[in-house]
């Protein structure tokens, strides 16, 4: 027996040293010289040659689109993965039947990181092999994207990230990176107008996640809520994956008098958590929070307890664009699931790269180009314009709980 | 067929070595693809963090479990030392090495009295606090945001020597490479000093250590300290290869792979820490490069493949691929049976 095993792992240690050689061919046709030399001439190198090239058409002659996801197909993240895939592949198939782009079909590449950065940036080299992607989709994570920054840069290669939210990463590509969701300060900004103009409070408790996400809220908001005359009276953290909240938010509850609102920054697993335990230790202050809870399964979690919660967010149950109904039953009709913030960023994001490959065709420099123009463009929900950071402009509308249902917020 | 194998590396154990050397020298050269190198960066990675383990629990027998600490607290104070004083790379990485060097002293001061699983559990735990420090020390580590925009290495602000940027995954592999081939040298020379040979006791037998006038204690901190240090050299390395740190990725799964290379290579073999890790870095890639002659499930279901390969081994072979394999006893050995063999011909 322990012959036999022996035999087998040898036999696995020579697959793995076949896995090194045999993927030479595929990805490494051209020589190191080729990265250096321009890009024209890698292309007419890799002419009917390697597999990749099969599969995609060289980038001049304008046959296939290639896209590069990064993300997590698998491990922790797999449901937000298995999200945005669901999107593009909707988005894809949609643009392709209707013609492709300009006459070039969309393909896209699935790179499964699990967004665990060492995973990612093996990934990121290997979309930097391959002389005809045109953009990357990705990476999901804020740790992800930062790992991966110089490699992206060094290559030149335009990244497109959905959820990254990490506010200084678009700056750091020299303006290559773009991002399908608004940034924090967008966001704090929208919030802060929000509770002082619309709704008329200014002493505002504030609950979030210790992530890089929750404290850019945190600071974000602090920032933009007190510049325009409001205070934040009291905060605090909780930890990802935590379950019992009751130890800080009965700090919440002996200081119930001072604030009129409650501002929630947290994921769905946690927000369903916390409210629940707030609820039941007795504080019934309003609940404000981000698009993130935006989810069936948040409202299946808190039940009555959510009801009266008020969402920034860009889309609800009702009051929503024809496009936003068309997509969103195609969607669920389709994957049977229901729709949630990821898919929403995620459609939005590549249809607007789909919008710059119609100017850009299969060259990076013009498409990074094309992306930085797009202005008022038809979004699902609203509006998107580019900035220059390359961050997008996409406005929040507020939601409330109401029967069990995301319904659109109206003064009182 | 194995012993054949293990008997003619103990053989040729130097040409082994060298030719090994050489292919790990040419790597870049052979491989030109970035993925390629990128995943033998992280071999290499791997096996300085799985020799520092096999070091303390290979040769001494203190089972450790908080690995990623070491390794997370050497990334920070490069990371820290490069952006925040702007000192370069080598001094920056000497420096993490002695920092992580007395973080090692100072955890092994207080824990060593501590005997088997629950020592064990002590250095989970100081994992855990070296992660919640990361996390929440914000003036310092930034906190949740990490600490973004590290230099790349270099040799004192020089970026590129004959042509080969250090920047790039090439320049970045012969940076580490070299890292490694120090280690190995050093730990070589240690284990066949006396320090070596008083651990290798330590291990077999504590108090027939003590008996022959061994300062158990002693060299059981020298040897967490110089554990504590291979690891911190490995996480400065990594903080300046990716250039971006922060206190998620020096988690307990960390410490977990890490003890599984270690274990899956072979406790107590040097080779078999680097064959542990190489296997546990390249085998999600092999299953995912699998994927594309197999089909995409492989690579859905790499993680459930990945485990079972892992169960089965720990099933039939649970000492590791070189575990229980001691090169140099194995020739000698071979040595005086030929001798003996050859005596008895002679007189018979």
């Amino acid at each position: 027996m322990k012959k036999l095993l022996a035999l087998l792992l040898s036999a696995m240690m020579v697959v793995s040293c076949f896995a090194g050689c045999g993927e030479k061919p595929k990805e490494t046709e051209a020589p190191e010289s080729k990265k250096e030399e321009s890009k024209q001439e890698g292309e007419s190198k890799a002419e009917g040659e390697s597999k990749a090239v099969e599969s995609g058409a060289p980038a001049a002659d304008g046959e296939t689109i290639k896209i590069a996801y990064i993300g997590p197909l698998t491990g922790n993240y797999e449901t937000y993965g298995r999200h945005q895939r669901q999107a593009i592949e909707l988005a894809v198939e949609k643009v392709n039947a209707e013609g492709g782009i300009n006459g070039a079909m969309v393909e896209v590449e699935w790179n499964d990181d699990k967004s665990d950065p060492n995973e990612t940036t093996n990934m990121a080299y290997k979309v930097c092999d391959e002389e005809d992607v045109l953009t990357v989709f990705g990476p999901f994570t804020t740790t992800s994207a930062l790992a991966t920054v110089d490699i992206f840069k060094d290559a030149q290669i335009p990244v497109c990230s959905g959820s990254v939210s990490n506010a200084d990463w678009s700056g750091l590509g020299d303006g290559r990176f773009f991002r399908g969701d608004a940034t924090t300060q967008q966001m704090c900004t929208y919030f802060a107008d929000f509770i002082i103009d619309e709704m008329g409070l200014t002493k505002v408790a504030m609950y979030y996640e210790q992530s890089d996400w929750g404290q850019g809220m945190y600071d974000e908001f602090e920032k933009a809520f007190t510049a325009k005359g409001g205070e934040v009276v009291y905060q605090d953290i909780f930890q990802i994956d935590q379950k019992d909240f009751n130890a800080s938010l009965s700090k919440f509850k002996e200081k119930e008098d001072e604030y009129e609102l409650f501002f929630l920054v947290a994921h769905l697993n946690e927000a369903s958590l916390a409210v629940n335990q707030m609820r039941k230790l007795g504080i019934d202050k309003t609940i404000l929070s981000n698009n993130s809870l935006q989810d069936q399964v948040y409202l299946d979690n808190v039940g009555e307890n959510g009801e009266g919660q008020i969402l920034l967010t860009y889309f609800g149950n009702e009051g929503n664009s024809d496009v936003f109904e068309q997509w969103k039953s195609d969607y669920e009709g389709r994957y049977n699931e229901n729709i949630d913030s990821h898919a929403f960023n995620t459609t939005d994001l590549i249809n607007v790269m789909f919008e710059a490959m119609k100017v850009s065709g299969n060259d990076r420099e013009a498409f990074v180009k094309a992306m930085h123009e797009i202005q008022d463009h038809d979004g699902l929900n609203a509006k998107i314009t580019m900035e220059e950071n390359g961050d997008m402009t996409k406005p929040l509308s507020p939601f409330v709980i109401k029967d069990g249902q995301f319904t659109a917020w109206t003064k009182e | 067929m194995l012993k054949k194998i293990i008997n003619g590396w103990a053989k040729h154990q130097v040409a082994v070595t060298l030719v090994f050397l050489a292919f790990l020298i040419l790597y870049p050269v052979l491989f030109h693809s970035y993925y390629l190198r990128n995943v033998a960066i992280q071999c290499l990675i791997y096996s300085l963090l799985s020799l520092a383990l096999n070091l303390i629990m290979g040769y001494t027998g203190i089972v450790v479990l908080g690995m990623a600490a070491f390794y997370g607290i050497g990334a920070y104070a490069l990371a820290l030392l490069t952006t925040k004083l702007g000192i370069s790379f080598l001094p920056a990485v000497a420096l993490a090495v002695v920092i992580t060097f007395c973080f090692g002293v100072l955890l092994a001061l207080p824990t060593l009295r501590i005997q088997g699983n629950y020592l064990a559990i002590v250095t989970l735990g100081f994992c855990e606090i070296i992660r919640i420090v990361e996390l929440n020390w914000v003036s310092l580590t930034n906190g949740p945001f990490g600490i973004k925009q590290i230099p790349a290495p270099d040799i004192f602000g020089i970026k590129s020597i004959f042509g080969l940027k250090l920047s790039k995954p090439e320049g970045k592999y012969y940076v580490v490479l070299i890292l490694l081939v120090i280690t190995v040298v050093i730990l070589h020379n240690v284990l066949n000093s006396r320090s070596g040979r008083a651990w290798k006791s330590i291990k077999g037998d504590p108090i027939a250590a003590r008996a022959m006038g061994i300062n158990v204690f002693r060299y059981k901190v020298f040897a967490f300290a110089i554990c504590a240090a291979i690891a911190g050299l490995a996480g400065a390395y990594y903080a300046a290869y990716t250039g971006y740190v922060d206190s998620t990725t020096f988690n307990y799964n960390q410490s977990i792979l890490i003890l599984s290379m270690t274990i899956m290579g072979g406790l107590g073999s040097i080779p078999g820490s680097i064959i542990g890790a190489i296997f546990f870095v390249i085998l999600p890639e092999v299953l995912r490069w699998l994927g594309t002659f197999c089909g995409e499930w492989i690579v859905e279901w790499r993680q459930i493949i990945y485990g079972l390969i892992l169960v089965i081994m720990i099933m039939f072979k649970s000492d590791g691929i070189l575990g229980g394999f001691d090169l140099r006893q194995i020739h000698l050995y071979n040595k005086l049976v030929k001798e003996k063999e050859a005596e008895e011909k002679q007189n018979g």
